[in-house]
């Protein structure tokens, strides 16, 4: 073969390939791999290795020595697995043994703090054995299929990874990481190949200029094949741009098997979206396209979408409850004239609704430009400050009086404005404004109506609840105090912790799926967080975020165009046949707060009969705020004219008894009423619709026009459960199937560590207040000049507080639980439960914790055993580590002496030469035989009888040679030389001999 | 069905003794082969190894947690793995098609020998840019040669590691054993640059039938002879003149003069030894020294009791050597094979088929040594009566396997016996059974029988062999 051009790496690979055991590849059915050479495929392997565990460590929270070990044991077992590739070494074997116990150790370790905290999460333990496995495997890259096997791990890592990552620099590090496997794939094909095949290629250039010539053209050919392999990333973007996005096919699955059990229609439709090239406008700087169905189209508002941080283009306005008309003009919260005075005011109430600076600033926050908006900014907010009174001194919330008529609040305000004269239709309510109150749209906004409020990426639609309203004086809603309110911020997470909080307590007897959903904010949406019920954890950028009495979630600033935040809630799941069926025990339990039972004064007594003859005698309180709901759903129209005002008439009156249409402000105050005036306690809820479901995007698009109101009523051992009585309302039923096999996966998990634990693991609420604070809150609206925040030392959250009361009255559970639960919430810190009122919290829930830590004198922690647990993994650890040691130096001594065994006697050679010569005269040699037994096969009398003759001369001579054969191996004279001399002549005698038989035959 | 059956009496006659291992290195992808043609001659397949099942199994997992996490990146990371399918499946088989191959090989080449085969390879599309972007390289080329008794290829897959606008890679077989190798093509064999999917592709050669394929003869080894062992056969002349046979002189010149004979048809006039011719009145030439050995003819008995391939190996070796010795000393040896393998055209041995029709000489016979296996004993012949050679003047030397020293001997005796037999020797062996004594064999045939006392008797061992290279030293 010709090998006149071969290129300098190949031909240093072919000496390395000739090292391979030629026996290994005949006849045995166990093939050993051969290790594997090729220095820039474990380069690549390495850096994948790299890449992964630097990638996870960056999304999952992990210690700082960890990631230093993980990463120092990718690198050095890289190195180390190259040079030792030849060898079979022990002692790597144990350091990845012994460093696989660890990493399992320190995972059993965080599943188990994770169990005693309350919350199991083995996502991100996961993350870390897999981690900690990447590292480790790296040791053990010997061949071509272990340093795949950690590239899959390495995918595997990455995928877990993704679940957590959603930002645009895990899509760089994907592209990286797409990048990287091409090379792996290129480096590990042309190891393959070049395994498979000897190089025998010639260049067609001179032979004279070959060397040089495939020097260069090494060079260029080496940059070609990168050119080939960067298309793999090209081309992943625009598979990536182009393929379609889906559903969860889980939940597909899932509802259809509800749909054929109901015998409705089954729904294939799993695409969401025909592709991904909408994922355009989500990145920075490329906003301007957007694929919808129709194809590409300009986006002049193309924003973030959720998941992804974006910038947003329109400057639209927020949300409007579409009430309907019968709000039109009624005090439309934010008139100009008032701005000073909101200012003041709303500077004062801090309890969430701190509009401040927002609400006064943006009387013309409205118009669509924005302009004036900006222009106006800071001015109000500075007089409002100026002329405000000081919040703590002042401690004003933004309640309305409507007694005293005093506008010491703005809602107040608003509302002796609405009482006095109706606005000028054209005047707008900013986002802040309609936080004070549920005000009703004018005419005007109905042009606003398709200007984009929010995108959302959501696996499934919810309702977005943002503000609640308890008060209802006959024309407009307003809430009487925003109550305890709990402030939360970022503690050692990256998210505010609102598990513990009271107001957004999950009742355990519900059934309730997670769900994260992931908002981009397009339009300035005053301060209040748009979220799916019930959230658990925010992960909103600015802290702190409050939570008012209602689960209400306040940003301490105005949200903003471009704001993007990921929630995670606990969708509650209710099962309704169980609800009509089960909850007639708990009837007695009303939730205790009159707040929600608080009616006008002058309300048609034809509500109250209504409601009675429509809800009837029998069945729970479900079951009666169902009928109620179906009630309305039926025989009310809905409809979103808004003409024909009267501002003077009740609204549930003239909603159910003479207009008997509306929109979904009257349907939801309608609902309200009647279930107040049959003694169930409700209240009005204002938010979103889940919004549009953009197909191209796979995101839910929420605009102005999907501002909705229903209500909640509260059903005993349910808590706050939601009525929608529009006539295409969606609730109480929201989820008609389960959201994501991950949540199946999580209640599974939380069932178990119920059984095992015998607790639930819902935060705790509040300890109960006082009654007469309740009635405080309920009858006696507080006084100018006083918080009505119930922030007093002594009081208590009213509302939901009182409701657990009743709960634990009618013996669903007990204080001692509940004192117990809120120990964990106080402990894991993740949630500032403390009033941000200037007088500390009544010190309660301390002596709770006291009461609840009594009855346990002794509680096992993990953490208390953090060491022991660690001694115990590392003891073993080290005595296998020296038994390991001892092991490879046994073995180290033994592999010596075999070398030396290796290189026999010269004696010894000529002796086996001598051995294969008396074989042809048929004087074979067993392996036990000695020269001494060889010689005495020559007097074999079974070798006469068959008719061999020997030489004359052999006998004697093979005597002679056994003589100085022995005396050479055995022997301790200098005369090693002229023995071997002497046997070698002999040798070549007895040779001759041997070979001539069948001439002298 | 009675013609098939006839036809395959007729080839189970020439069954190959051992079952050899087929010649030629198995080598294959462990791969889900889809194949389908090119064009007329060439042939595209497509192999799926385990890796690209992994890959495919990967993507409708990515995809599904994609939709249940509803993240973006896993669809990217999706993507990404969907590209690596379709490149990987794609860039190889632009590779392939976009070369051509060509091919060069020596017409014959001798047992024991390695052969270079010079395979040309083009690119098809000629500009640089394509070049540049596209570069052609880690291929695999495969000459497909393939023995005659063998399945695959003599020769391993070779990698050319870059392809230029033309390049040549140089394959050598190993050690080629007796025989003849047809190419059967070429193929070229790509998984370039990701290594997920391999794509072949095999240039067929054009040919109409078989024997038109781009042959090697791999004639057996043959040594010079250059020992006097000829003298040994000529001593057991019974001639007065201690002449074995009277042999043309014309085309032999030697200063040697061994004696007188007769004068023959053809001999030169001026050899006439005039002196002597008066003296005795009848004409008589010089005879020289070379002219005065016994002319040979070889028999090579397929059917004999060979032991294994190498013993067969080298008796054919040694008939080889034999016959180049013959031919050198001017004569013409003929080379009798038993069976006669061109008896019947109808009924030809496998490896018969594609012997070219050649007149009788030197080349003839090396195709047929070529050629030649060993062949199982058969009871029944289909030919009684083989033809000896013409010329019952000149010995007839066999080379045939040792027999035996004895019967429960474990000793594999590899050595093989040149002897000297009858012309009926056939009949021999036939009454061999009978009695071994009563064969009738002439003096000058190596009529002593028996000679090592456990020989059979249908001739007299001249030596052992057992190693080519004895022959030298005949």
């Amino acid at each position: 073969m010709t090998q006149s051009a071969a290129p300098p790496e190949v031909s240093e690979q072919k000496p390395k390939k000739n090292r391979e055991p030629q026996g290994e590849k005949k006849g045995k059915p166990a093939k050993v791999e051969a290790p594997e050479d090729s220095v820039g495929l474990r380069a690549v392997a390495c850096a994948i290795a790299i890449l992964c565990i630097a990638t996870a460590c960056l999304y999952v929270e992990s210690q700082p020595m960890l990631i230093f070990l993980y990463l120092w044991g990718a690198l050095t077992g890289s190195y180390v697995s190259y040079v030792f590739r030849h060898q079979k070494t022990f002692w790597l074997t144990f350091i990845t043994s012994a460093g696989l116990l660890i990493v399992l150790g320190n995972f059993g370790e965080e599943v188990i703090s994770q169990f005693n905290a309350g919350k199991i999460n083995a996502l991100i333990p996961f993350i870390h054995v897999l981690t900690g496995l990447q590292a480790l495997h790296t040791f053990d890259l010997r061949a071509k299929s272990d340093i795949n096997v950690s590239a899959l791990i390495g995918l595997g890592l990455f995928a877990c990874t993704a679940v957590l990552a959603r930002d645009m620099l895990f899509a760089y590090i994907t592209l990286a990481y797409i990048t990287l496997a091409a090379s792996l794939l290129y480096y590990e094909a042309v190891s393959r190949t070049a395994a498979a095949g000897a190089v025998g290629t010639s260049s067609e250039r001179a032979e004279m200029n070959a060397f040089k010539e495939t020097a260069v053209k090494k060079r260029v050919s080496t940059g070609n094949a990168f050119l080939s392999l960067a298309l793999l990333p090209l081309v992943s973007v625009l598979v990536f741009l182009t393929l379609p996005r889906v559903d969860s096919l889980f939940d597909l699955i899932v509802a259809n098997a509800r749909h054929a059990q109901n015998g409705e229609s089954l729904n294939f439709n799993w695409v969401k979206s025909p592709n991904g090239f909408s994922i355009l406008a989500t990145m920075p700087g490329m906003g301007t396209l957007k694929i919808d169905k129709n194809g590409i189209e300009n986006d002049t508002e193309a924003g973030a979408v959720a998941g992804v941080h974006g910038t947003a283009g329109g400057d639209t306005r927020a949300g409007r409850y579409e009430v309907g008309p019968d709000g039109a003009g009624i005090a439309p919260a934010g008139s100009p004239t008032d701005g000073r005075e909101k200012g003041s005011t709303a500077k004062a109430g801090k309890h969430g609704t701190p509009g401040s600076g927002g609400s006064s600033n943006s009387e013309k926050a409205g118009s669509k430009d924005g302009k004036n908006g900006k222009g106006v900014k800071g001015k109000p907010g500075k007089s409002g400050k100026a002329d405000g009174k000081p919040d703590k001194a002042n401690g004003k919330p933004g309640n309305a009086d409507s007694k005293t008529g005093k506008s010491d609040g703005k809602s107040g305000g608003d509302e002796n404005k609405s009482a006095a004269s109706p606005p000028p239709p054209s005047d707008e309510k900013t986002p802040e404004q309609e936080d004070q109150s549920l005000v009703f749209r004018n005419k005007d906004t109905i042009e606003h109506e398709d200007d984009l409020i929010m995108r959302v990426m959501s696996s499934r639609e919810t309702y977005f609840r943002r503000n609640c309203f308890d008060k209802y004086d006959g024309h407009k809603w307003t809430f009487t105090g925003l109550g305890k309110v709990s402030k939360c911020v970022k503690r050692n997470t990256p998210y505010q912790e609102l598990a513990g909080v009271p107001s957004l307590f999950v009742e355990p007897s519900v059934h309730s799926a997670q769900l994260t959903q992931e908002y981009t904010i397009e339009d300035s949406i005053g301060h209040l967080i748009p979220v799916a019920a019930i959230p658990q954890q925010l992960t909103y950028p600015k802290d702190p975020v409050e939570v008012d009495q209602f689960g209400c979630l306040h940003a301490a600033e105005p949200i903003k165009s471009g704001v993007t935040y990921r929630v995670v809630s606990q969708v509650p799941e209710y099962d309704v046949d169980e609800m009509r069926r089960a909850a007639s025990a708990k009837n007695s339990d009303t939730k205790g707060s009159e707040n929600y039972l608080q009616l006008p004064t002058d309300l048609n007594p034809q509500i109250k009969k209504l409601a009675t003859s429509v809800a009837g005698n029998d069945g729970n309180t479900f079951a009666k705020a169902e009928r109620i709901c179906n009630f309305l759903r039926r025989n009310y129209k809905y409809s979103s004219d808004l003409g024909d005002e009267d501002a003077r008439e009740e609204i549930a009156s003239r909603f159910l008894f003479r207009k008997k249409q509306g929109a979904c402000g009257p349907f939801s105050t309608a609902f309200v009423v009647m279930c107040r005036s049959i003694g169930i306690p409700a209240r009005c809820v204002g938010g979103f619709t889940p919004g549009d479901f953009n197909a191209s995007t796979g995101i839910h698009e929420v605009r102005n026009k999907h501002g909705h109101a229903w209500g909640e009523a509260y059903i005993p051992g349910y808590d706050w459960v939601p009525f929608d009585a529009t006539p295409t309302g969606l609730l109480p039923k929201p989820t008609p199937e389960d959201n994501s096999l991950m949540g199946s996966l999580q209640k599974t998990m939380t069932k178990l560590q119920d059984q095992f634990t015998n607790q639930t693991p819902a935060p705790p609420p509040l300890p109960p207040a006082p009654p007469e604070e309740v009635k405080r809150q309920a009858g006696n609206p507080p006084k100018s000049g006083e918080k009505p925040g119930a922030d007093k030392p002594g009081e208590d959250k009213p509302g939901k507080n009182t409701g657990k009361d009743s709960k634990s009255s009618s013996g669903k559970s007990n204080g001692k639980d509940k004192n117990g639960k809120l120990d964990k919430a106080d402990s894991k810190g993740a949630t500032d439960n403390a009033s941000t009122s200037e007088q500390k919290p009544p010190s309660k829930p301390a002596d709770g914790q006291k009461e609840a830590a009594a009855p346990s004198p002794f509680k096992f922690n993990w953490r208390d055993w953090h060491e022991v647990v660690l001694l115990i993994i590392i003891i073993p650890a080290v005595i296998v580590l020296f038994q390991a040691i001892r092991t490879a130096i046994q073995q180290a001594r033994a592999a010596y002496k075999h070398r030396t065994v290796e290189k026999p006697k010269a004696s010894t050679l000529l002796y086996l030469k001598v051995v294969d010569d008396l074989a042809r005269v048929k004087i074979h040699r067993l392996p036990t035989d000695t020269p001494e037994d060889l010689m005495a096969r020559f007097s074999d009398s079974s070798l006469h009888q068959s008719g061999v003759h020997f030489h004359p001369e052999l006998e004697p001579l093979c005597k002679r040679f056994m003589d100085l054969y022995i005396a050479d191996r055995f022997g301790c004279d200098d005369a090693t030389e002229l023995r071997a001399g002497q046997m070698k002549k002999i040798g070549e005698q007895i040779h001759t001999i041997v070979r001539a038989k069948h001439h002298d035959n | 069905m009675q013609t098939l059956l006839r036809e395959f009496w007729s080839k189970y006659q020439f069954r190959s003794r051992f079952v050899d291992a087929p010649e030629g290195e198995e080598w294959g992808l462990k791969a889900l082969r889809i194949a389908f043609r090119d064009s007329h001659n060439t042939t595209v397949a497509l192999y799926l190894e385990l890796r690209i099942f992994v890959a495919a199994m990967l993507v409708p997992l990515l995809y599904l947690f994609a939709g249940e996490t509803t993240n973006q990146w896993f669809y990217l990371i999706c993507a990404g793995v969907i590209s690596a399918i379709f490149l990987g499946l794609l860039m190889p088989l632009l590779q392939v098609l976009d070369v051509k191959a060509f091919c060069s090989l020596p017409a014959n080449s001798m047992a024991g020998d390695s052969v270079v085969l010079k395979i040309t390879l083009e690119r098809r599309a000629q500009a640089v840019f394509s070049e540049a972007l596209f570069p052609i390289k880690w291929l695999l080329v495969r000459a497909n040669l393939v023995a005659n008794n063998g399945k695959s290829s003599v020769l391993k897959p070779m990698l050319a590691e870059h392809v230029g606008a033309e390049s040549w890679v140089f394959a050598a077989t190993s050690p080629l054993r007796r025989g003849v190798y047809k190419l059967h093509g070429i193929e070229i064999y790509s998984c370039f640059p990701l290594g997920l999917a391999w794509w072949s592709r095999t240039f067929e050669l054009q040919s109409e039938t078989e024997e038109d394929r781009p042959t090697i003869i791999v004639y057996p080894k043959s040594v010079q002879v250059e020992g006097n062992f000829l003298y040994k056969i000529r001593s057991a002349t019974d001639s007065p003149m201690g002449l074995v046979v009277n042999r043309k002189s014309t085309n032999v010149v030697s200063s040697s003069v061994r004696g007188l004979r007769e004068f023959a048809h053809g001999d030169s006039p001026r050899l006439v030894h005039w002196a002597s011719s008066a003296r005795l009145g009848k004409l008589l030439v010089r005879e020289f020294e070379v002219e005065g050995l016994p002319g040979f003819d070889i028999l090579l008995n397929l059917r004999a009791n060979w032991v294994n391939r190498e013993q067969f190996e080298l008796a054919v070796s040694v008939v080889q050597s034999l016959l180049n010795l013959g031919y050198k000393l001017g004569g013409a040896p003929e080379l009798v094979i038993v069976p006669p393998l061109d008896a019947d055209a109808k009924h030809l041995p496998y490896f018969m088929k594609d012997m070219p029709s050649l007149p009788a000489g030197l080349a003839r016979s090396g195709h047929l040594l070529a050629r030649v296996e060993p062949l199982k004993s058969s009871k029944v012949s289909m030919n009684p009566t083989t033809s000896l050679g013409e010329s019952y003047n000149a010995a007839l030397l066999t080379i045939r396997p040792t027999a035996a020293e004895t019967a429960d001997s474990n000793l594999i005796i590899e050595s093989v016996d040149l002897a000297v037999i009858p012309r009926t020797w056939e009949a021999a062996l036939a009454q061999e059974a009978q009695s071994i004594k009563e064969a009738h064999m002439p003096v000058h045939e190596g009529g002593i029988v028996n000679r090592r006392g456990t020989g059979k008797s249908t001739g007299r061992v001249i030596t052992v062999i057992e190693q080519l290279e004895e022959v030298v030293r005949l």
